[in-house]
């Protein structure tokens, strides 16, 4: 494969991801922000795309982390929790784990890319592993769009080519 | 493994949920809705007509909305497909992926593809791009049936 391609088309789609998901938070509507309808609320939605984002793109499942700022087990859309973080806190996560994606990309070797997958349930290698990870991502992002929608009459455009 | 098979692989999972969801839905919430956008048949229309559309020799000519007669977003409901023109349409589409996805070596992949995206786009590009649009209506549809109470479509 050739490398610099395929992760050039990486940090295009994952750009266009984290562009998305970061417009969708910034169109939450405060009161939608906590809010448990017939859906986990928003931020733990917003939370768990950008915790699996981070998760995914971490050496092994074991050395992957979670948020300081939430409950732990606030990752599991079927928690609810005690304690709600603020927008701004999302939205620095966001930025973090952007930030963490552009260090991992551009730290790829040529050879890894068809190496062993220490996230085995996502594909035999690690090209297969970035992949998963922006299917996930983007699932989530349109599940995000469409509370927007329903609930705030505005979602996030669709974003072919991040700024 | 090549980038088709693996790709198509991917693919394969994401029209599986399609299939799923058109199946699971109940008639009377198929071609309705409060919110137009979200009618399940109409965001189903649109994933697979971009399909086909991503999936051609060239952009140019591709008649939108030639299937039923309206583009996705102006159909009525009544215009909209039936759930059985659905899942007819998505099998074309779902075989003519596959076919054009397993078909390129993956040199094919990795050459320009100037056409569909953006100028200096490659077949990869597209088919990650097309796989990603799929991902974001699935999800859409996926809280739209959450939030009518109806069976969701299993992660795959």
């Amino acid at each position: 494969m050739k490398e610099s391609l395929f992760l050039d088309i990486c940090r295009n789609d994952y750009g266009a991801v984290f562009q998305m998901t970061r417009r969708a938070i910034e169109l939450c509507p405060e009161k939608l922000w906590d809010q448990r309808m017939d859906e986990p609320p928003f931020w733990q939605q917003a939370y768990h795309t950008l915790w699996a984002i981070d998760f995914y793109l971490s050496d092994s499942p074991e050395s992957s982390r979670k948020a300081s700022f939430v409950e732990g087990e606030a990752t599991n859309l079927k928690h609810v929790s005690a304690t709600t973080p603020s927008r701004q806190q999302i939205q620095d996560y966001l930025e973090e784990v952007s930030q963490k994606c552009d260090a991992v990309l551009g730290k790829l070797a040529s050879t890894q890319l068809d190496g062993q997958n220490t996230f085995p349930w996502t594909g035999p290698t690690l090209a297969h592993r970035l992949i998963y990870n922006i299917r996930h991502a983007q699932h989530h992002v349109g599940r995000l769009n469409s509370i927007l929608s329903r609930k705030a009459g505005q979602a996030a455009e669709w974003v072919i080519t991040p700024k | 493994m090549t980038i088709g098979e693996a790709v198509a692989g991917a693919f394969a999972r994401t029209w599986e949920m399609y299939r799923s969801a058109i199946n699971d839905i109940p008639e009377e919430d198929w071609r309705t809705g409060d919110i137009d956008y979200l009618i399940p048949a109409r965001l189903v229309y649109h994933v697979v007509e971009a399909a086909e559309f991503l999936s051609g020799a060239t952009p140019e000519g591709f008649a939108w909305g030639h299937r039923f007669g309206a583009d996705w977003e102006g159909a009525t409901p009544e215009q909209l497909p039936t759930r059985e023109q659905a899942l007819t349409y998505l099998d074309e589409v779902q075989a003519r992926v596959d076919t054009w996805l397993r078909g390129m070596k993956d040199s094919h992949f990795l050459s320009p593809d100037p056409e569909y995206l953006w100028k200096d786009s490659s077949f990869l590009d597209r088919a990650l791009y097309l796989l990603q649009h799929n991902r974001q209506h699935v999800g859409e549809l996926n809280a739209e049936l959450r939030h009518r109470g109806l069976p969701r479509t299993k992660w795959r």
